[in-house]
C-alpha cells in the first residue's frame, strides 16, 4: 500500500489570522495528504506532543506575527526534547533576515507572503518523497484514487 | 521495520512510553512490517477495565466539543483518557482535514490524555480500519476510558456499536421531526441520547418526541436521554455518570459485542488479505466489460469463482490449511454436481503418484438416479443379511482403539446411544448408501495388475482427489464400505470382469450443519511412530 502522508498545521501564540493555515489545510488535503490541524493558540510544547502523537511525517507552522523563527527554534527544541525527527517548514510574515536565520537553524522551507501555494506544495512533497525513498517505503502516485 | 526494532517498540509499549503509541498506531492503520505483531501484543495485553465509549451522530452536533467537556470530567476523576477521532477522507482526492483536536486542544499537554486522529480511508461504517486496530493498542495502553469519536455520521452507519461498551448518540436540535427519530438504523444502536445544544428552546421538544418514541420500549431497555450544552460544559457531568450506569446495564451484551467484533476481524483481515488480488482482477475484467464480451454483473461472478469463491463457499487455501482441514464429510447437501467441476477435479487428482507411472486407476462417476438405484441394492442386500463380498480389515490392538475411538466421537456427534439399536442401524445403512451423497467416484483398477501394486497407487490417487476436492468446496468420504456389495455397482454400471472395483468416494458440497461433519478425528503423535536413525 501506498504511504499516506500525514501533515500537521499548526499555529502558536496568539495570532489570529486563520486563513493562511486553512488555505494551506486545503491544498494539503486535495493534493491526497491526510491533514492534522492544531487549531490556534497552541505553544511549542503542543505542537511537538501531538505531532509524535498523531505521527505526522512533517509540520507546517503558519504565522503572521513576524514571530516565526522564535516559533520555529522553540518547536525544533520541545521535537528534540521528544526524540522526534520530523521536519518542520513555515509560512506568514517574514523577513530575509528572518529567512537566513531559520534556515541556519534546520527549518526546511519558508515561504513568505508572497509565495503561491502550489511552490509551497511541490517543496513539501518533494522533502516528503525524499524522505520515504531513504526509508525504502513506496511514496504514491496512487494517492489520488479518485481521479484516475 | 525490522525485527528487532518491533520488538523494542513493544518493550517501550509495555513501558507506557505514549512517544511509541503513535508509531505503533502508524504501523498497523498502514499494515507495514510488524503489523500483526503489534497487534498479537495488544490483543494478549488489553486491560478489561477500560471502558470505551462511543460517539457518533451528524456532523456539527457537537461531538468533538462534548468530548473535550468529557475529557476535562475525566481528567478532575483522575482517570486518564485516550481519544480516537476519525474524520473523512475525500473519494476524490484521498485527502482529508482532520480536525477534531482542535476542539480538543485544551488537554494537549496533559500527560494522561492522548488524542490521534484518524481519516477514514474508505470504510463506510463510520469508522476507519485503522481506528478499529489503534483501538486495540489503546486498550492494552490501559486508558481508563476511551472516547471513540466516529465522523459525522448520517443515518446507517452502526458498525461502531459493536466497538464500544456504550454507544452514546448524538442529537442537535433543528434535524428534523419526529419521523426521523422513528427511522431504522443510527437511533437503533443508542444506548444513550445526548441532546446536545441544550439551550435552543426546540431541545426540551426534541426530548419529548425522543421520549415518546421509546414509550414503546419496556423501561429497562429504553436509552437514557441527557441534555447537554456541549459549549458551557452544563450536562456533562451527569452524562459521565451515565456511561458507568448504563455500563453495568450492558454487561451481558459484551460477550455478544465480543463476538461480533472478533468475527468482523476475522473477515476483515482475509478481505484485506485478498484485496489487491481482487482488484487486480476487476481492473482487467473493466477491460472485457468495456470491450462488451460481458456485463459487470457476469464479470462479477467470474471474478468470484476465478479467485476467491468457488462455486458453494470453497476457498483457495494454502496447501498445509488444506491437508490438515481435510476431513471425511457423512452429511451432503442435495445440490447436484456439476460434471465440469467433477472433470478438474479429476485431471487434479490424476496427478498422483504411481509405480514407474502405471496409473493403475479408472473411474466410474455416478450420479442421480443410477446412484439411487446402486443405494438401493445395497440397501437390500444389507437388510438381507446377505455376506459382503469384501470383508471389513480387521482391527486388533491399537488399532482397534483408534477405529473404536472415531466410532465413539461419530455417535457421540450424531448422538447415537450404544443400545441404540435402530439408530446404529440407521447409521450403518447411511454408510452403505454414501452418506446420501449427490456423487460417487467409483475407483477400479484392472485384475491384469498385480492388486499390491494398484491399491497403494490408488491410495495416493485418493488423497489427491479429496485435496483437490476441497479446492471446489465439495467434501469427500473415502468408503471402504462402497465396494463390500458389489451386486449393486456391477448391475448398474455394467462392469466387465476385468474391472475391480477398489474403492468408492462420496462427494458433494458439505451440508455444514450436520453433526458428524464437525467430528475431527485424532492422529497417533509422529514421535510414537517414528524412529530416528543419524539425527543428533
Amino acid at each position: 500500500m501506498a504511504v499516506k502522508f500525514r501533515i500537521l498545521v499548526a499555529k502558536a501564540g496568539c495570532d489570529i489570522h486563520e486563513r493562511g493555515a486553512l488555505t494551506m489545510i486545503h491544498v494539503f488535503r486535495d493534493a491526497g495528504m491526510e491533514v492534522i490541524y492544531t487549531g490556534r493558540y497552541q505553544s511549542e510544547a503542543n505542537i511537538a506532543r501531538t505531532a509524535v502523537a498523531e505521527d505526522v511525517d512533517i509540520i507546517g507552522v503558519s504565522d503572521l506575527t513576524g514571530g516565526l523563527p522564535v516559533i520555529c527554534r522553540k518547536l525544533l527544541r520541545e521535537l528534540k526534547g521528544l526524540e522526534a525527527d520530523i521536519p518542520v517548514f513555515c509560512g506568514g510574515l517574514m523577513t530575509e533576515k528572518d529567512k537566513e536565520e531559520m534556515a541556519a537553524m534546520g527549518v526546511a522551507g519558508t515561504f513568505d507572503t508572497g509565495s503561491t501555494p502550489d511552490l509551497c506544495l511541490v517543496h513539501v512533497r518533494n522533502i516528503l518523497e525524499t524522505k520515504c525513498r531513504s526509508e525504502g517505503k513506496a511514496y504514491g502516485k496512487d494517492d489520488n484514487p479518485g481521479t484516475a | 521495520m525490522g525485527r528487532m526494532i518491533i520488538r523494542e517498540l513493544l518493550e517501550r509499549f509495555d513501558r507506557r512510553d505514549w512517544k511509541v503509541l503513535g508509531k505503533a498506531i502508524s504501523i498497523v492503520e498502514n499494515q507495514e512490517e510488524g503489523c500483526w505483531e503489534i497487534l498479537n501484543h495488544a490483543w494478549k495485553t488489553a486491560q478489561a477495565e477500560c471502558l470505551v465509549v462511543g460517539i457518533t451522530g451528524a456532523g456539527g452536533a457537537g461531538k468533538s466539543t462534548l468530548i473535550d467537556k468529557l475529557i476535562r470530567i475525566c481528567r478532575d476523576r483522575d482517570r486518564t483518557v485516550g481519544v480516537l477521532a476519525v474524520d473523512p477522507s475525500s473519494p476524490y482526492t484521498g485527502g482529508a482535514m482532520l480536525g477534531d483536536r482542535v476542539r480538543m486542544n485544551a488537554h494537549s499537554s496533559d500527560p494522561g490524555v492522548y488524542i490521534r486522529s484518524f481519516a477514514s480511508r474508505g470504510s463506510f461504517g463510520g469508522i476507519s480500519q485503522g481506528a478499529k486496530y489503534a483501538l486495540y493498542l489503546y486498550k492494552a495502553f490501559g486508558f481508563d476510558v476511551i472516547f471513540l469519536e466516529s465522523l459525522g455520521v448520517g443515518q446507517a452507519e452502526t458498525d461502531i456499536s459493536c466497538f464500544v461498551d456504550v454507544t452514546t448518540v448524538i442529537l442537535a436540535p433543528g434535524n428534523g421531526d419526529a419521523i426521523q427519530l422513528a427511522k431504522a438504523g443510527t437511533q437503533e444502536i443508542a444506548d444513550i441520547f445526548v441532546i446536545n445544544k441544550g439551550d435552543k428552546p426546540e431541545a426540551e421538544m426534541l426530548r419529548l418526541q425522543l421520549m415518546a418514541e421509546f414509550a414503546v420500549v419496556p423501561e429497562e431497555y429504553r436509552p437514557l436521554i441527557v441534555k447537554t450544552t456541549a459549549k458551557d460544559g452544563t450536562g456533562v457531568e451527569e452524562l459521565t455518570d451515565c456511561f458507568s450506569q448504563v455500563s453495568r446495564r450492558l454487561l451481558p451484551a459484551r460477550r455478544i459485542k465480543q463476538q461480533i467484533r472478533i468475527e468482523n476481524e476475522i473477515f476483515t483481515g482475509a478481505a484485506c488479505f485478498y484485496e489487491p488480488q481482487l482488484r487486480r482482477y476487476a481492473k482487467e475484467l473493466t477491460q472485457e466489460v468495456l470491450a462488451g464480451t460481458a456485463t459487470p454483473f457476469e464479470a462479477a461472478i467470474r471474478l468470484g469463482s476465478k479467485i476467491l469463491i468457488k462455486d458453494q463457499g470453497g476457498i483457495y487455501m494454502q496447501m498445509r490449511e488444506a491437508i490438515q482441514s481435510r476431513k471425511s464429510i457423512r452429511g451432503y447437501l442435495p445440490e447436484p454436481v456439476s460434471k465440469e467441476v467433477l472433470e478438474q477435479v479429476l485431471e487434479l487428482a490424476t496427478r498422483a503418484v504411481s509405480a514407474i507411472n502405471m496409473q493403475p486407476w479408472e473411474f466410474a462417476v455416478v450420479t442421480g438416479a443410477p446412484l439411487d438405484a446402486i443405494r438401493q441394492c445395497n440397501t437390500e442386500d444389507l437388510r438381507n443379511q446377505v455376506s459382503v463380498d469384501i470383508p471389513e480389515p480387521e482391527a486388533n490392538g491399537i488399532y482397534r482403539d483408534r477405529r473404536i475411538e472415531i466410532a465413539k466421537q461419530l455417535f457421540k456427534a450424531m448422538d447415537i446411544k450404544r443400545e441404540d439399536k435402530e439408530r446404529r442401524n440407521w447409521w450403518l445403512e447411511r454408510g452403505f448408501r454414501f452418506f446420501e451423497a449427490p456423487v460417487l467416484i467409483l475407483v477400479m483398477a484392472d485384475e491384469e495388475i498385480d492388486p499390491l501394486v494398484s491399491r497403494l497407487d490408488i491410495g495416493c490417487f485418493t488423497q489427491n482427489l479429496c485435496l483437490a476436492a476441497m479446492e471446489y468446496g465439495l467434501g469427500t468420504c473415502v468408503q471402504t464400505q462402497a465396494v463390500m456389495y458389489q451386486r449393486g455397482i456391477r448391475e448398474v454400471l455394467k462392469l466387465p470382469e476385468s474391472k475391480r472395483p477398489v474403492v468408492g468416494i462420496a462427494l458433494g458440497y458439505p451440508e455444514p450443519e450436520f453433526p458428524a461433519n464437525k467430528v475431527v478425528s485424532c492422529r497417533e503423535k509422529v514421535e510414537n511412530i517414528t524412529s530416528w536413525t543419524g539425527f543428533y
